[in-house]
């Protein structure tokens, strides 16, 4: 049995087919819950991301263009939402630590570290931008071009993102195996 | 690619690349989601709100296109202190604004003009005389 191009399955969605949606569904959810769980570290934020991610695309499947990969379309999409989420998350935990410091209360890191495994911990460390970057080259197998073209950056800053980034992530695991 | 080698170990990047469960009814409850998103487009399919631009908004639109070429026009024609688009701009809402807020002006004249036609006419000896009919 033959798979119809997500193209194909796209104009079946605008034609009306709503269940045609659970293909692309299907297709893409691994790579978009890998990528959103390693950059938000929580399986719940990751989910939200992904959903969030599925319905803004079902509901802007008009502005989809044939001539780009739906794959790489909805990955945008959600590497926008996990860039949202992370700035809402540093200013809630903003908020909450200036609130803490003015009343005098002792202030608790609200993510939970110790609760995720030692690679979400290394790359919770890494800035934002290099750990988008060190995911979407590794994780998600994508070349610098992709990677561009999903993240608008540009390709000298990516690969030095990547650099650092990985220079990073491999200078925290030495250090958190050489403490335990 | 060469660099993909040399910036991780392979076992790191095993590591990233291993799949990540969100549990097993994640891929349902997305379609949960889509599914509730068409109901809702099929219940409210035309936007609504600054989406939709009311006959308002169309007449201040229109109006501020004209003022800004009229206003265009006048300093193009060579007067002394020449308009700018910000003076144009300014001086349109200015204009809009005092139209709106202003108390509605009751010209004494044309109030008895129109309260003449609509009044009853003068008693008439030659018009008929009315009649009750039951």
């Amino acid at each position: 049995m033959t798979h119809p191009p997500d193209s194909t399955v796209v104009h079946r969605v605008i034609a009306g087919d709503v269940e045609a949606f659970a293909l692309l569904v299907d297709r893409h959810h691994g790579r978009l819950a890998r990528y959103a769980f390693h950059l938000l570290g929580s399986e719940a934020e990751a989910e939200e991301a992904v959903q969030d991610s599925f319905v803004r695309a079902y509901r802007s499947l008009g502005t989809y263009k044939e001539q780009e990969q739906f794959g790489a379309w909805i990955m945008r999409i959600l590497v926008n939402r996990c860039r949202t989420r992370l700035v809402r998350d540093k200013r809630r935990e903003e908020t909450a630590a200036a609130w803490l410091r003015e009343n005098d209360q002792p202030y608790e890191h609200t993510d939970s570290l110790a609760m995720r495994d030692e690679l979400s911990v290394a790359l919770a460390q890494l800035p934002p931008d290099q750990r988008e970057a060190v995911v979407l080259r590794y994780a998600d197998d994508l070349g610098y071009d992709q990677i561009s073209s999903i993240t608008g950056a540009k390709i000298s800053a990516l690969k030095m993102r990547v650099k650092r980034g990985c220079e990073r992530l491999r200078a925290i695991l030495e250090a958190s195996r050489a403490g335990s | 690619m060469p660099d993909r080698e040399t910036f991780l170990p392979p076992e790191l990047r095993a590591r990233l690349r291993a799949p990540v469960d969100l549990g097993p009814g994640a891929r349902a409850r997305v379609m949960q989601r889509v599914r509730a998103a068409a109901a809702l487009a099929r219940i409210a399919p035309q936007p609504r709100g600054m989406a939709r631009p009311s006959v308002l908004g169309a007449l201040l639109a229109a109006s501020f296109v004209a003022a800004l070429v009229t206003g265009g026009a006048r300093s193009g024609a060579g007067a002394s202190a020449q308009t700018t688009l910000a003076d144009t701009i300014t001086m349109h809402f200015e204009a809009a604004a005092e139209a709106v807020t202003r108390a509605p002006v009751i010209d004494r004249d044309r109030f008895v003009a129109v309260a003449d036609e609509t009044r009853n006419p003068a008693p008439n000896l030659t018009a008929a005389r009315l009649t009750r009919r039951n």
